[in-house]
């Protein structure tokens, strides 16, 4: 077994070497300049996106803050439709966060397979909640399932603007 | 042709290259860009992806140039930054859907042919074998056999288990016995024409 690993290992390192391409430090340099410029450009852009998103978590922070104190005066719990379209809402809310991105005609490849990954999951949601009328437990089922909506938007949501913030 | 972490820098250079010297720098770049430039070519197929790839090796070099601690050959670290970029660049589902136009049977013919060091033997027969190997599986072979890295570091590195890089060098292995098998002449030559 070993001898055959180190007849491959000689055979491997027996083959030729490449030349590395002509003028290759002029493009490193050149490569560096243009890694500088994009991250120069990043910054401004960078510190809006930051105050944006901190002022949307401000949001949704207060948001919740308002629906638990509520709930704490509340009698009792509020009822699981009540619930179930308060997730509506939140989910229009992604929706037009996301629809007011900007499209981008390329996007890094681990990039675009996460957003693939989120939309399919997406899509499976809506699919079962399309159906979820015909359930037994239709409204507690309903409410889990916009719940999981939520979350995948806010992954979906949280890719796509790193991704718009990244290009610049 | 001598792997990266063979390759002996001067302590002096190294010292400058970290100070941030350019001149030294350029010297570091002059020194091993070829073997890393080799590597590359190894471990992605396409001859423009290897050069842009190893752009921004030595664009990492530079950035990180201060983070080097000196713990191991400034070699050996560049490598590691050269393999970083490759397997990032072969897990990236954008490599995976170029992949298919790799798989043209007569792809690995075309390929330009590597610099052949004086008296080093001539294996056509394993070039074009090791470039039938999908991607994931020739980046084990060339890391394990070559590179000297173990599993445990290969199967780091890809983000899988050490099991993982030991399975597919063996598959590897077979793969490359079979072409190699394939491409072996006709002992006996048999007569087309009736005598």
């Amino acid at each position: 077994m070993h001898a055959e690993l180190n007849e491959w290992g000689g055979r491997l390192s027996a083959l030729g070497a490449f030349e590395a391409p002509a003028r290759g430090w002029q493009a490193v340099m050149a490569a560096r300049e243009a890694r500088e410029a994009r991250l120069d450009r990043r910054w401004p852009v960078a510190v809006a996106a930051a105050l944006l998103a901190v002022t949307a978590a401000l949001g949704v922070w207060l948001q919740s803050a308002q629906r638990a104190l509520s709930a704490d005066a509340g009698a009792s719990a509020p009822a699981a439709g009540a619930v179930a379209a308060d997730m509506r809402a939140e989910n229009e809310r992604l929706e037009l966060i996301l629809a007011r991105l900007p499209e981008r005609q390329a996007m890094r490849g681990s990039t675009a397979f996460t957003v693939v990954v989120l939309e399919d999951r997406l899509a499976l949601l809506d699919d079962r909640l399309s159906r979820v009328a015909l359930e037994p437990n239709a409204p507690e089922r309903s409410e889990q399932l916009w719940r999981e909506r939520v979350g995948v938007l806010h992954s979906l949501v949280q890719v796509r603007y790193a991704d718009v913030v990244g290009s610049y | 042709m001598p792997r990266i972490s063979d390759i002996d820098l001067p302590d002096a250079l190294v010292s400058a290259a970290r100070a941030g010297d350019t001149l030294a720098l350029e010297a570091v770049y002059a020194a091993t860009a070829g073997p890393v430039y080799t590597l590359l070519r190894r471990l992605v197929r396409r001859p423009a992806i290897a050069e842009e790839l190893l752009q921004e090796t030595f664009v990492d070099v530079l950035e990180h140039i201060g983070a080097f601690e000196g713990r191991c050959p400034l070699p050996a670290w560049i490598r590691t930054l050269a393999v970083n970029r490759a397997l990032m660049y072969l897990r990236s589902p954008w490599h995976r859907g170029l992949e298919w136009l790799d798989k043209d049977p007569g792809g690995a013919d075309r390929l330009p042919a590597p610099r052949r060091e004086p008296g080093a033997p001539l294996d056509p027969g394993l070039e074009r074998a090791l470039m039938t190997l999908p991607s994931l599986s020739r980046a084990v072979v060339w890391l394990h056999d070559v590179e000297g890295y173990t599993h445990a570091d290969i199967g780091f590195a890809l983000g899988r288990t050490p099991s993982f890089s030991k399975s597919q060098l063996a598959r590897a292995h077979r793969r490359l016995r079979e072409v190699l098998k394939q491409d072996e002449p006709l002992a006996e030559v048999t007569p087309c024409t009736p005598n």
